[in-house]
């Protein structure tokens, strides 16, 4: 016990009975994630910060209906999306990822090598027909992709089942495949 | 396909993010500066049951005591237990606690109304500031003796425990507007509640007088003393405004 540092079970167990140092390790190793997947949905960095520290404070209350031995990740996720989701709704906003795709290209042109240029390009180009799905569809690509999330911590942060994101994530990338096609052919002509 | 998902996940790492903040500290602070109910709550009951335990051993510890919980009688948040034997009181405890003050000040000093009796002789007012939000006794001078009126705000649900002893009657009684009560006639009682701040806190005053004790949004209300009866002391109750 003393030899090595606490497992995330054993924090979760302290946090429960009410340690907040406990409580604090497990902030700092979750609000990375936290923040970044509040900034997708909330499409505002303050806002996202907000949402953040209010998901975590709720998930400290929450903690007694935590089932003992879950994985912890998934379960702050999905305060930590709802949280971002009623702000976004609030501010009247649409998710936006937000990203510079415009700097992307740049900052490319900038670097000089041909060859990361290039690379620098398809980015941009890739990341415009990511913009271009629907909001759901690119909720779920950047939670997959742009998050690393697991398809089980992508369904709790959207809220939806872990089939949903699935057969979501497969039409988005269908639907990316045709929008990238659809950008090559002109400059293929 | 593969294809597609290696060249998404080599965009997300370009991608710039806003750099995420250190929250820590700050929620942190948040949690220290309001302990959730959830965290006080099992330290409340455990407080609780750690008193009953201690009640129910000493009651057992006696070789005819074998039903040491007689009955228990709850209300919305208010529990009243019988137990055999009442734990020993505090001799000399005031029946009024804390510092005088004036009406006004003690209206001030709180955030609820502060209720006093419509009848005359009720200027003696003690306000307890040892008590997270204050407690406020009112005491009325009566020909057959004093009547004294405690107020506190407890918490959301309020948890009041009154353990009384074999020989009391405890019922249940109509307040009025919707609010219910507990009548403990003739008995040594001891009262535990929990604080603003969740904490259990035991009084330990014995009282050989009758006891009406309520709540009403929030607000929780003991009658005593001087009494005139259940009756009497009901529509006391249902009087104050």
């Amino acid at each position: 016990m003393e030899g090595r540092p606490p497992t995330e079970a054993e924090l979760v167990e302290r946090a429960r009975r009410g340690d907040v140092r406990a409580y604090e390790r497990i902030v700092q190793t979750h609000q990375g994630i936290a923040f970044r997947t509040a900034y997708l949905v909330a499409g505002d960095a303050a806002d996202a910060e907000d949402a953040a520290q209010e998901a975590f404070v709720k998930a400290y209350r929450a903690l007694g209906r935590f089932r003992r031995g879950a994985p912890f990740r998934p379960w702050l996720l999905r305060i930590v999306a709802n949280e971002a989701r009623n702000r976004r709704r609030t501010a009247g906003r649409r998710a936006a990822l937000a990203v510079r795709a415009a700097a992307l290209a740049e900052r490319a042109a900038a670097d000089g090598p041909d060859a990361a240029a290039a690379a620098a390009e398809e980015r941009a180009r890739l990341l415009r027909a990511v913009e271009r799905l629907r909001e759901e569809e690119r909720l779920v690509v950047a939670c997959r992709y742009f998050l690393d999330l697991s398809e089980a911590e992508t369904a709790a942060a959207l809220g939806v089942r872990p089939g949903t994101v699935k057969s979501r994530l497969s039409r988005a990338l269908e639907r990316l495949r045709a929008l990238l096609e659809e950008a090559e052919e002109p400059a293929g002509a | 396909m593969r294809d597609l998902e290696t060249r998404l996940r080599a965009l997300g790492e370009h991608l710039e993010l806003p750099p995420a903040p250190d929250l820590s500290a700050a929620v942190a602070a948040r949690l220290r500066a309001a302990p959730a109910r959830r965290r006080s709550r099992p330290r409340v009951l455990a407080l609780a049951a750690a008193v009953l335990a201690a009640l129910l051993a000493a009651a057992l510890a006696v070789p005819q005591a074998r039903t040491a919980l007689l009955e228990l009688l709850r209300l919305r948040g208010a529990e009243v237990q019988r137990v055999e034997t009442v734990p020993p009181a505090r001799p000399g405890a005031p029946l009024a606690p804390g510092e005088p003050v004036t009406l006004a000040e003690a209206r001030r000093a709180v955030d609820f109304p502060v209720l006093v009796p419509a009848e005359a002789g009720c200027g003696t007012v003690r306000l307890d500031r040892s008590i997270p939000g204050c407690m406020v006794s009112v005491v009325c001078r009566r020909a057959a003796g004093a009547l004294v009126l405690t107020q506190f705000r407890g918490q959301q649900t309020p948890f009041v425990l009154k353990l009384v002893g074999p020989s009391s009657d405890a019922v249940e009684v109509d307040v009025g507007r919707g609010a219910r009560g507990i009548w403990i006639e003739g008995a040594p009682h001891v009262l535990l509640f929990r604080d603003a701040n969740g904490e259990v806190r035991e009084e330990t005053r014995r009282l050989a007088g009758d006891v009406l004790l309520w709540e009403r949004d929030g607000v929780t209300y003991r009658l005593e003393g001087a009494l005139g009866g259940r009756e009497a002391a009901v529509r006391l109750a249902r009087d104050l405004r």
